[in-house]
């Protein structure tokens, strides 16, 4: 890494950065931190309880109060719970089991044959858009982006000759802080819409949010990640993070063999009848793969297995490839490939361990909903009523301050929905509106927080370019972008209040009166 | 080797060699092997469930049907199940748990040093014993045995001035032909008693079997084979080795320095210290391991958390030895041992994803149900269902012939238990004591297998010393420990059975009726 300014001398916020990744990195290694972070968690439960914090939460009405892990009880529950807190640590299994595939297609040598193809055919000008704008796409896929997308981006920017973290930062960035700027209406618009229309319905009995009820704010929204993206990764991470001088092995840009040729013809056309038979059983309403009871696109075999199809496109590719071009000659060779790929996995497993250890005591206390729930009641009670703007400005900040602390958009809304939603209400704005803000924020803190259940995953990737990268380099790395995205997605915000623009189909944002 | 087999002997022995060899090269690796059983799978659920095979479950008096895995739904419920399946694997996440705790004690240095302390602090006259010994110990580490202790063993026989093969042979059965021995519970009793509930709740869903559900026995075995491998060494290996006459020289074994004994003496303490704690909390009246409800040690914190003291353990008292010896000086140390023994488990993890699938869509097919109460109902008619002895000793060897070709503990039992442990149930008889009896065969062929995944290791061990040995001199080295194994513990098997002692803490052999 190039920390010492080199030629420009460095600007005020480079040096900022500077600092933030010293500070960052002069912590102990992640998995120690996840060590203490779990430590405070429990003292600070202890302190909270023994103060006897409370809120009522907004959509239950229950008191709900900090619960004390410095307890017997507190520490038979730790003592029982330590493997199922592991494995119910969502990235834990589906990046194992997707990485089981693409390894194939790694250790096959498509992915490197594959990358120089495209590095030198596509015009690079075009890369980085196209990785922000993948990535933002990507999560139609719930997180699928995180596992398959981040890792590939750094690869190519590596075999580019740019620096790999660059493709990492700017992939990640697409994923996680474009979180909910999407094209397609997936999971996760479902999710919300249920919980917004629940919380509508304390206001107006009849109303409800309909699951597309902020595509045309989404669909908007690509845009501006993807331009915004595209502008910290070449104006500000680029020149950050300078030449890459660490000793990870390069694709070497040299014209595909004969052998490699053919390995990616038959890559490409085992691609190929795989998603023709994808297609098959996704267009017709009978397909094999329409789920018949719900024959929604998101409800399908297709997207609720989508890690199976990943481990195919993964697989059965890399397989062919592999035989064709003579890298795989037996079965050895294949399960070869999947265990030098979890191989390289340990060190994620092993912060998966103690992440997955500190997440679930920080659930366990409520101490994440205490502050949703209290911060909220303070911004009721700042007096911007008569502000609209400033008042969605808030929300949308709030949220992502929350977002440091509870990573899981739909546990975050279950919480703020029922507070926000018929505040507004009140004051004559639609729910569709309020979640739109919500979701900005939601997103744009999630790549500059520990907590987030991928950031591990994202920090095993780039020690695989630099083994000494801690949290503060990945913090430091991102947060440009976060800042970007935070300013460039309040002003679309801006915009479209300005402009009175619906946020999505039926979904104007004023309430009819 | 000086010695040399009888012409009858040997072609019988090249026989037995060759055939081995020749099921083990056409035998795909674990993990195709359970990717291809899957399918089988599949295909067999498709026939028996046109066939109409049907049973009555002796428990519940209902009929179980072959489920037809073949169809729409079927398909639907393999592709959205991978990720569940993988991560419902019984053993996956308590082994990859204890090791991150193992890995401590492993990298620290701990276990060999403690080897080592056991076998120089010995006279002479004790050194064979005493290699089997530790050899058996090592088995609470996870490849350290292997690894570690048998080119050790082999040194301390040279150094000792008696054959270093003899050294070799004698820890190679302590760890390996004596796989299932041990004093202190491991890794490997975790993964089974994960495998065996897994397989027991097909017949009592309330099943529970713990990691001590054979730890009686085992401590038996290991004296049992601490004495047997003694006496095979010393009667049999050592008259037909002879004398060293090769050039390697002998390495001197370091006695431990002042460091080493620091480390184990802080060692001790923090691991005496971490038992005081445990009983304090179990032993005394409303301790902090009791359950109000349960208050006995079975129903315990302690018993129901055992990975976590598993962990626990592994963790400190490598911590304790790490900083007492300066093996680990700051806690980047301490993670890199856990990453790099989470990445001796990379196959491990490849194969439970497969094994996983096949488990899974067997338990859906009620394949092995059906064909648990068909078997128990043939031994019914067969009149055998009151032979413990008979049937258990046949386990025994079933299982002995089919580690031959499947070396890995956990493949073998997935295969296994799903049929044997129900079946025995229906019978009467424990999971308890059906994995007691599979123990016994899967230790005692380990060692003359060339298909167990260690073997070409040890075989390099021996080459230093003797640059001719091949395979058939480790076999042939090594078979008299395993027929003597085979005989003395099938013995003590039967003697187990016949006293009606407990396998474990709360581990008969029959049922309550």
């Amino acid at each position: 890494m190039s920390n010492e300014p080199v030629a420009a001398p460095a600007s005020a916020f480079q040096r900022f950065l500077t600092l933030v990744e010293r500070a960052g990195n002069a912590l102990p290694h992640p998995a120690t931190l996840f060590v203490a972070l779990a430590a405070i968690v429990v003292l600070a439960s202890g302190v909270f309880s023994a103060l006897g914090v409370a809120v009522t939460h907004p959509a239950t009405g229950q008191t709900v109060g900090a619960v004390n892990l410095m307890s017997v009880e507190g520490v038979q529950r730790m003592i029982t719970e330590l493997v199922r807190n592991f494995l119910a640590y969502p990235p834990l299994g589906i990046s194992l089991a997707c990485l089981i595939g693409i390894g194939i297609a790694e250790h096959s040598g498509l992915i490197g044959a594959a990358l120089r193809l495209v590095v030198l055919a596509s015009p690079t000008k075009l890369i980085t858009p196209m990785v922000v704008f993948a990535g933002v796409i990507s999560n139609a896929g719930s997180e699928v982006g995180y596992v398959l997308l981040t890792p590939l981006a750094a690869a190519l920017y590596h075999t580019l000759g740019r620096h790999p973290l660059l493709g990492l930062a700017a992939a990640f960035a697409g994923v996680s802080g474009g979180y909910s700027a999407n094209l397609l209406v997936g999971t996760i618009d479902a999710l919300l819409a249920g919980l917004s229309t629940a919380a509508a319905q304390i206001v107006d009995p009849e109303y409800t949010v309909a699951t597309y009820g902020n595509y045309y704010f989404m669909a908007a929204s690509v845009v501006i990640v993807t331009v915004a993206g595209t502008f910290v990764t070449e104006k500000i991470a680029a020149p950050r993070l300078g030449e890459y001088h660490g000793n990870a092995p390069r694709e070497e840009l040299r014209p595909l063999a004969p052998a490699e040729k053919r390995g990616l013809w038959a890559a490409a056309l085992t691609a190929l009848a795989l998603t023709g038979i994808v297609l098959w059983g996704l267009l017709p309403a009978e397909g094999f793969l329409v789920n018949p009871q719900r024959p929604d696109f998101k409800d399908s075999a297709f997207m609720v297995g989508l890690v199976t199809f990943i481990f195919l496109y993964g697989l059965l590719p890399g397989l062919a490839y592999g035989v064709a071009a003579g890298t795989i000659k037996n079965d050895h060779d294949v399960m070869g490939g999947m265990i030098a790929t979890m191989r390289s996995m340990a060190a994620f497993i092993v912060l998966a361990f103690f992440a997955a250890q500190f997440i679930e005591y920080f659930k366990w206390t409520n101490l994440g909903i205490i502050t949703a729930v209290s911060g909220a009641e303070l911004i009721q009670r700042l007096g911007l009523q008569q502000m609209p703007i400033l008042l969605m400005i808030a929300v949308v900040l709030f949220a992502g301050a929350v977002n440091i602390l509870i990573s899981s958009a739909s546990a975050k809304w279950a919480l703020l929905a029922p507070v926000f939603i018929p505040m507004f209400m009140l004051l004559g704005y639609s729910p569709e509106l309020v979640q739109g803000a919500f979701r900005v924020g939601d997103s744009v803190t999630n790549i500059i927080t520990p907590l987030m259940s991928y950031f591990p995953l994202i920090l095993t990737f780039i020690n695989k370019y630099d083994p000494k990268a801690g949290i503060g380099t990945l913090i430091a790395t991102m947060l440009p972008y976060s800042i970007a995205f935070t300013i460039a997605w309040i002003l679309l915000l801006v915009v479209w209040i300005t402009f009175g623009i619906p946020m999505g189909p039926d979904a104007p944002l004023f309430l009819a009166r | 080797m000086r010695s040399s087999l009888g012409a009858a002997e040997r072609s019988l022995f090249q026989r037995f060699l060759t055939v081995i060899e020749r099921i083990g090269n056409t035998l795909p690796n674990p993990s195709t092997l359970f990717a291809l059983l899957a399918g089988l799978i599949v295909l067999l659920s498709w026939v028996f469930s046109k066939m109409g095979v049907t049973a009555i479950h002796p428990v519940t008096g209902q009929e179980i049907v072959v489920v037809n895995l073949l169809n729409l739904e079927g398909l639907h419920r393999m592709i959205t199940s991978v990720v569940p399946n993988f991560i419902g694997f019984p053993p996956l996440g308590t082994v990859l748990a204890c090791l991150v705790g193992i890995a401590v004690a492993e990298r620290s240095g701990l276990i060999t040093a403690a080897l080592r302390l056991i076998v120089l602090a010995a006279p002479p006259r004790w050194l064979t014993p005493l290699v089997i010994f530790g050899g058996i110990l090592s088995h609470s580490g996870a490849d350290v045995g292997y690894v570690l202790f048998i080119p050790l063993g082999a040194a301390m026989f040279h150094a000792a001035g008696r054959h270093p093969l003899a050294g070799l042979a004698a820890a190679f059965a302590g760890v390996s032909g004596g796989f299932s021995a041990n004093i202190v519970l491991g890794t490997i009793d975790v993964l089974l008693a994960g495998i065996t509930q897994a397989a027991a709740v097909v017949v009592d869903p309330s099943a529970v079997i713990h990691a001590t559900a054979n730890w009686y026995f085992l401590i038996a075995a290991s004296v049992l084979v601490t004495a047997v491998g003694t006496w095979v060494t010393e009667r049999i290996i050592e008259p037909r080795l002879g004398g060293y006459s090769g050039d390697a020289r002998p390495e001197e074994i370091k006695p431990l320095d002042a460091l080493e004994k620091r480390g184990l003496w802080t060692s001790a303490l923090a691991t005496l210290g971490l038992t005081a704690l445990i009983l304090w909390g179990t032993m005394t009246q409303d301790g902090f391991l009791l359950d109000p409800k349960n208050p006995t040690l079975l129903g315990s914190y302690f018993i129901r958390g055992l990975i976590f003291f598993i962990f626990l353990y592994g963790l400190v008292a490598g911590l304790a030895y790490g900083i007492g010896a300066r093996t680990l000086r700051n806690d980047n140390d301490v993670i890199r041992g856990m990453d790099s023994s989470i990445a001796t488990m990379a196959s491990y993890i490849v194969m439970a994803f497969f094994a996983a699938q096949f488990l899974a869509y067997f338990n859906w097919t009620n394949l092995g149900t059906i064909m648990a109460v068909k078997g128990a109902g043939l031994i019914q008619s067969l009149n055998l269902q009151n032979q413990p002895v008979l049937l258990m000793v046949t386990l025994v060897f079933f299982t002995a012939a089919v580690n031959l070709v499947i070396g890995s503990a956990s493949a073998k039992w997935t295969l296994l238990a799903p049929i044997f442990v129900p079946m025995f149930m229906l019978l009467g008889y424990t999971p308890e004591l059906v994995q007691a009896s599979y123990r016994v065969g899967d230790s005692c062929t380990n060692i003359i297998t060339p298909l167990m995944p260690y073997f070409p290791l040890i075989l390099t061990f021996a080459v230093r010393y003797v640059p001719k040995a091949g395979i058939g001199t480790l076999i042939a080295l090594m078979m008299p420990y395993s027929i003597a194994f085979m005989i003395a513990w099938t013995l003590m098997l039967v003697g187990w059975i016949l006293l009606g002692l407990p396998l474990g803490p709360g581990a008969g052999l029959r049922l309550p009726v």
